[in-house]
């Protein structure tokens, strides 16, 4: 591994390079140049990674490429060095426990950690040099997520990652014999912890190195600390070793000369059937594939082990079986790896804890779409391995080892390309002069080697991509070439460069998102195996698909068994059973099956779940009478339209209603109000946040905005770099829909509806200037009316600030990885009044209700009520995200169930339910629909037509006033001639506390 | 003398006639028999249907603002452009078309009938990347570029690009079956017709067009004609798919197909739904009448 030359200047070595000078100003009066100066410096320094006071909580540390830990070698060592802390005595928090405590150890000590608790202890090594720490741990509680925790030498902490070291468990399915659904198809199994002691060397929990992180000791005495973070472990041994030697292939055949193969029939191990996994969610398949085993035409059967789920580096299976003979057997592993075309996948191959030879670490899953039979082998060599009679373990473990060099320096260059890029933009300003000649070696003298270092770079890491997988064809890692190629092409001409900086970096074919492409997918080994075989005949083993005419024969009849197999879809609607129907995905459908069987068990009731795809056939459904018992998860609309025409049950009729407000804000119901009467329950919530470049706002010296005025204030910057602000108003599309617009006036105190429900009050002078403001952002400070993806532009820097929904939120920490360390969330922007920043925004995204035509209308409350319940709906998601990965999130309207999900750290968490409190939802007129559009439109003909703000509003007035008389009028509120018989009282967050109280009719 | 005559009933007609009866009955007459009268009462979709007479006839003549301003121009325009103009289109591609040699005028056949076939959603979402409303999208960047506007235009969202866009993108879309039935048409002329018409003294190929292969074809002229008509006056779901919302902003690419599903599904009143379609159906009768005139062969 050559050592790179070149500086990754985010972190680590203080590069104190000059700040380039500035071009000479037209007008260049003394002072005036030294203020640009040191402003430039300033910006430069903070860019160049020289701490200011400004930026706060930055580490110090390098990563581990970039530490000297990296190159450092490890010592050959006659025995490793053992310690116990427990027995040789330790400080800090943790506690030792008396002998004959801990599980399984018996006299031996072990130490105790409890969350944020941590102990220092010490070891004398003879040599100083590197070494690997390997500790041995039992995590005593199921969690969902996994032990982590840091390490520090001599009380510091020698790289980055050493702060944050992930120490898995072991889980294990509970029951392999799968249960079966009422459509025939197979249900996922429910994972279990395995208690037992771990041992693992701390390693990077996104590669998973060969060599585990090198710890650089002194000779003599050093000490080491173990600070924990959230979950309580116990701490037996902490053993230091040195290096590894494995064998080889060759050496290992040749060790087994003169051993025979065995005879007998091949042992036969199910993919799906692993005896231990290390994370919860990694699942079995189910298809119904005839090409893998257990297969039933037109049914869903477990079949293999889920490819995508155990994807990332460190994540491993177990398997175990046993041999009838000491001999030698060839390991034949039948396979699929689909997901990225000609991408090899890594995994080390381990039997009874150690690997075989050193081939089998880092051992090559090549691509392959359909299945394949893989035999280990060791250049093209199949490669048998003995086994004694008796049980065995194999295991198969996911490592992104050989990508870690290329991966870290992508990430640099990255890096460094977009320092660059805003080293031209100071120089260039915004929007170049396509025609205009820049001397930009000038002001920057090593642009052109720069960019050569960097195609140079891509060249030779596609060369080790391309050596990787083997094989010929197209392949994600030629974007690589794509970059090159514009590097070269832009050292060759640097004016091009200038002109043409979104192909530079922030543009869609930049030379950044060429590179960016190729990063996540060097993370993910992906493999799906259906079987593995354990033979001494190779012929014993069968083909791994059918043959072309067997395997058409079968879609043949799978494509029978569609017509006569029930679809498990909605439309099942049965009299003995509960019927709800659900507007969630599959996933989630069958494990609320799962949890719903508690219900049954507590209140007798059977239920019948369905999933709606499409919430059209409920209405219909109404009208043709096949309705459901209650919806859960339908849109947030719906309820009223359904309400005011009589198709849903009132939920006040029930006694106990007032309990299930308990763990809600109330502002949430406001939506599902009319008059005294309240129709639904919400279930999920969407929260709408302010998300922002840490870099790009650091480089730039901007604050992060929280009311309008400050974003105002920071426009003219941002503008300057080509950059911009995102809001719901711009991702919206065609029809600015309430959420997008409500929020202004509500922000300004603003009326909407009047007290009776008969007109729109528009003309209010608070809502006239929250129209204003709202206009005059894309108007006046000319911020971008359409931005199809924010991701994106975030992404790329374009727009470094944006408010956005909980979608972008997921997106960017599970899709982005060059990003981790670099953005932040901050609260929605607001307006300042009195003191304070309201900053209002709706948050209700899926509701529950009950059916009017329902026969058993107090039963279906019992279920919504257990439904809505802080236990169901905390442990609903925490099981999604054990079953099924940490991207399975469900954001629940129960506040206190929120509260204790893990589906986001702490500290964001925090800021979400800060957000979350000033929830203000948008009361509902009979003609909100037509209010919105009038809205919509009228913002639309400020902005587009240039018609005046107050003109536009007097239009939205008429229309409105118009369409609520005629629907008033049509539902009862109005007679013929337009008086108010009575009127329409909309909700607010004051009747609901009303009826918390018990007050209210 | 008794003369038994055997009569026997002769089913083989009904029988034949039997499978497209029932189709056409219950897919044509009987939705179209519904809507008719589903068009005099007051209907939520909910509640069952409460007979109100010529209230909504009335409605959509004084009430509907929308209508009147927005939906009827509209559609009126959209149909002229995209229904006679595209129909022209057809016509001269397909004659274009038949004098090019059988290999490559099959491969353009294709080209030129593919678009109509991904209408919808497809069609939406790659030209939704060509109008794009920020400075990625491909027209925005390619006038940026050549620095003839100076900030992306929002194709999609201002109201006086709409109406256009759609004609345009319909206009791409409308090679279909007509297209088709009209190559064929040309291409079964008898060329003896031809070479009878030369000796009569036709003299150049414009007048070919006019004496010989367009009354030789009246036929396929008719059906390409009626599709482009029944096409022209029902879309109005790529003004929803590419503005992405329905109504368009400022309803100015609201058509009256677009304006019956507005009211019918997004606003619960099916009864004024149905009114609006029966228009629709009256307009459609009118419009296809005319073309039967031109068309239809007097034997």
């Amino acid at each position: 591994m050559a050592a790179r030359n070149f500086r990754r200047k985010r972190r680590g070595e203080n590069a104190a390079s000059p700040p380039t000078d500035n071009p000479p100003l037209a007008s260049s009066s003394g002072s005036l140049l030294k203020t640009a100066v040191c402003c430039l410096a300033f910006a430069a320094c903070a860019f160049f990674g020289v701490k200011t006071a400004a930026a706060a909580n930055v580490e110090t540390e390098p990563y581990y490429f970039y530490a000297p830990n990296y190159k450092t070698e490890l010592n050959s060592l006659a025995e490793n060095y053992v310690v116990n802390p427990a027995e040789t005595g330790f400080e800090g928090t943790a506690q030792a426990l008396a002998p004959d405590t801990a599980p399984d150890l018996g006299p031996t000590q072990a130490v105790y950690f409890g969350p944020n608790q941590s102990a220092t202890f010490q070891v004398t090594v003879a040599e100083p040099g590197g070494y690997n720490i390997t500790l041995d741990y039992y995590v005593p509680d199921e969690f969902l997520f996994n032990l982590t925790l840091a390490a520090a030498v001599n009380g510091e902490y020698q790289f980055y990652e050493s702060r944050s070291l992930d120490m898995p468990v072991r889980w294990e399915d509970i029951s392999q014999d799968y249960k079966v659904d009422a459509y025939g198809n197979d249900m996922y199994p429910r994972p279990r912890r395995i208690y037992t002691w771990e041992t693992r060397a701390l390693n990077s929990q996104l590669y998973l190195l060969k060599t585990p992180f090198v710890f650089i000791l002194k000779e003599g005495v050093n000490t080491i600390t173990i600070e924990n973070n959230e979950i309580p472990f116990l701490l037996g041994n902490v053993t230091l070793s040195g290096k590894q030697d494995l064998i080889t292939a060759r050496e290992y055949i040749e060790s087994q000369a003169g051993k025979s193969l065995a005879g007998g029939l091949p042992v036969v191990i199910e993919g799906e059937h692993y005896s231990a996994k290390s994370q919860s969610f990694i699942i079995p398949a189910k298809s119904s594939d005839q090409h893998a085993y257990p297969y039933t035409p037109g049914h869903n059967r477990i079949n293999s082990l889920r490819e995508v789920a155990w994807a990332d580096s460190g994540n491993f299976v177990e398997y175990t079986f046993s041999v009838d003979e000491d001999a030698l057997y060839y390991i034949v592993m039948k396979y699929t790896a689909k997901v990225q075309k000609n991408k090899p996948n890594f995994k080390n191959i381990y039997l009874d804890g150690r690997p075989i030879f050193d081939e089998a670490m880092n051992y090559i899953i090549r691509y392959s779409p359909k299945y394949r039979n893989e035999v280990i082998n060791a250049d093209g060599e199949n490669i048998p391995v003995y086994l004694t009679k008796g049980e065995h373990t194999l295991r198969l473990e996911s490592t992104g080892d050989l990508l870690y060099d290329t991966r870290e320096t992508l990430i640099g260059v990255i890096g460094e390309i977009n320092e660059l890029a805003i080293q031209i933009k100071y120089i260039t300003g915004n929007k170049a002069d396509k025609n205009r000649e820049w001397e930009i070696e000038t002001y920057i003298p090593n642009i052109r080697e720069d960019l050569l270092r960097f195609a140079d770079i891509m060249e030779t890491e596609y060369n080790v991509l391309a050596a990787l997988s083997r094989t010929s064809g197209g392949n994600v890692a030629d974007n690589l070439l794509v970059a090159r190629d514009t590097l070269i092409e832009f050292s060759g001409d640097l004016d091009k460069l200038v002109n043409n900086m979104d192909r530079f970096t922030q543009g869609s074919n930049s030379v950044t998102e060429y590179i960016s492409l190729v990063l996540p997918v060097m993370l993910y080994q992906n493999m799906a195996i259906d079987k593995i075989y354990i033979t001494g005949d190779l012929n014993s083993v069968p083909e791994p698909t059918l043959g072309f005419f067997a395997g058409l024969w079968e879609e043949v009849r799978k494509f029978a068994a569609t017509f006569t197999a029930v679809p498990d879809q909605a439309g099942l609607v049965t009299d003995d059973k509960l019927n709800i129907w659900v507007g969630k995905n599959m996933m989630q459908v069958e494990l609320m099956r799962d949890t719903f069987t508690r219900f049954t068990e507590e209140t007798g009731m059977e239920v019948n779940l369905s999933s709606m795809a499409d919430e059209q056939k409920l209405l219909l459904a109404v009208s043709a009478g096949t309705a459901p018992d209650m919806v859960i998860g339908a849109s947030n609309y719906r309820p009223f339209d359904f309400a005011l025409r009589g198709a849903i049950y009132d939920l006040r009729r029930f006694p106990d209603f007032p309990l299930i407000l308990e763990d809600y804000n109330p502002e949430m119901f406001v939506p599902f109000i009319i008059n005294d009467s309240c129709y639904a329950v919400p279930e999920t919530i969407n929260f709408i946040m302010t998300y922002y470049r840490k870099d790009i706002l650091n480089a730039l010296g901007l604050p992060v905005p929280r009311t309008w005025d400050d974003v105002i204030a920071i426009l003219p910057e941002l503008s300057r770099f080509g950059m911009s602000v995102n809001t719901p108003i711009a991702n919206a599309g065609g029809i600015k829909h309430f959420g997008t617009t409500m929020p202004f006036i509500q922000q300004f105190d603003g009326k909407i509806y009047s007290e009776d429900g008969s007109r729109v009050e528009f003309g209010d002078p608070n809502t006239v200037a929250a129209f204003k403001l709202m206009t005059d952002l894309y108007t006046r400070y000319s911020l971008p009316e359409s931005i199809s993806s924010f991701y994106n532009s975030f992404k790329r820097g374009v727009t470094p600030i944006g408010m956005s929904g909980l979608d972008t939120y997921y997106l960017i920490r599970y899709a982005t990885p060059e990003l981790s360390g670099q953005w932040g969330m901050a609260p929605s922007i607001g307006v300042e009044s009195g003191g304070e920043v309201r900053n209002y925004q709706a948050a209700v995204a899926s509701c529950s209700m009950i059916m009017a035509g329902t026969k058993r209308p107090e039963d279906a409350w019992e279920a919504l009520k257990w439904w809505m319940e802080d236990e169901t709906q905390t442990a609903f998601g925490n099981d999604l995200q054990l079953r099924f990965g940490s991207d399975y999130v469900y954001n629940t309207a129960n506040m206190k169930a929120f509260a204790r999900v893990k589906s986001m750290p702490e500290d964001v968490k925090a800021l979400v339910l800060e957000q979350l409190a000033n929830t203000r939802e948008i009361p509902r007129n009979p003609a909100y629909f037509q209010v919105e559009r009038a809205l919509a439109n009228s913002w639309n003909a400020v902005v587009f037509q240039g018609v005046t703000p107050r003109t536009a509003l007097d239009d939205a007035i008429i229309l409105s006033n118009r369409e609520i008389t005629k629907k008033l009028k049509e539902f009862g509120y109005m007679d013929e001639r337009g008086a108010l018989l009575k009127p329409f009282e909309m909700g607010s967050s004051a009747k609901v506390e009303s009826w918390k109280a018990g007050g209210g009719e | 003398m008794k003369m038994k005559i055997k009569r026997s009933i002769d089913l083989s007609i009904p029988l034949n006639l039997a499978p497209y009866v029932t189709l056409f009955t219950f897919f044509i007459v009987m939705p179209v028999v519904l809507a008719a009268l589903l068009s005099l009462t007051y209907f939520n979709s909910v509640e069952f249907p409460r007979f109100v007479g010529l209230a909504n006839y009335v409605n959509i003549i004084t009430q509907d603002s929308v209508f009147m301003k927005n939906v009827l121009p509209n559609t009126l325009l959209f149909s002229i452009i995209v229904g006679p103009v595209g129909y022209v289109l057809q016509f001269l591609l397909a004659w274009a078309l038949a004098q090019v040699p059988k290999r490559p005028r099959m491969v353009l056949a294709l080209a030129f009938y593919s678009p109509s076939l991904t209408l919808g959603v497809t069609m939406a979402i790659i030209w939704k990347v060509v109008f794009g409303g920020d400075q990625f999208g491909y027209i925005n960047y390619l006038l940026l570029s050549l620095q003839i506007i100076e900030k992306p235009v929002q194709w999609l969202q201002s109201p006086e690009f709409i109406l256009p866009i759609m004609i345009i993108v319909s206009l791409w879309a409308s090679m279909g079956v007509g297209f088709l039935a009209m190559l064929a048409g040309i291409l079964n002329i008898d060329p003896e017709l031809y070479e009878a018409a030369y000796i009569d003294g036709l003299k150049n190929r414009f007048q070919e067009i006019v004496y010989v292969t367009v009354p030789s074809m009246k036929p396929q002229m008719l059906f390409g004609a009626v599709m482009a008509i029944v096409n022209a006056f029902s879309a109005g779901q790529i003004g929803i798919d590419l503005t992405g919302t329905n109504p368009t902003p400022q309803n100015a690419g609201q058509t009256l197909a677009a304006h019956i599903e507005d009211h019918g599904f997004l606003r619960y009143e099916m009864g004024y739904a149905t009114a609006l379609s029966v228009v629709l159906l009256l307009m459609i009768l009118v419009v296809s009448n005319v073309a039967n005139r031109l068309f239809v062969e007097k034997d």
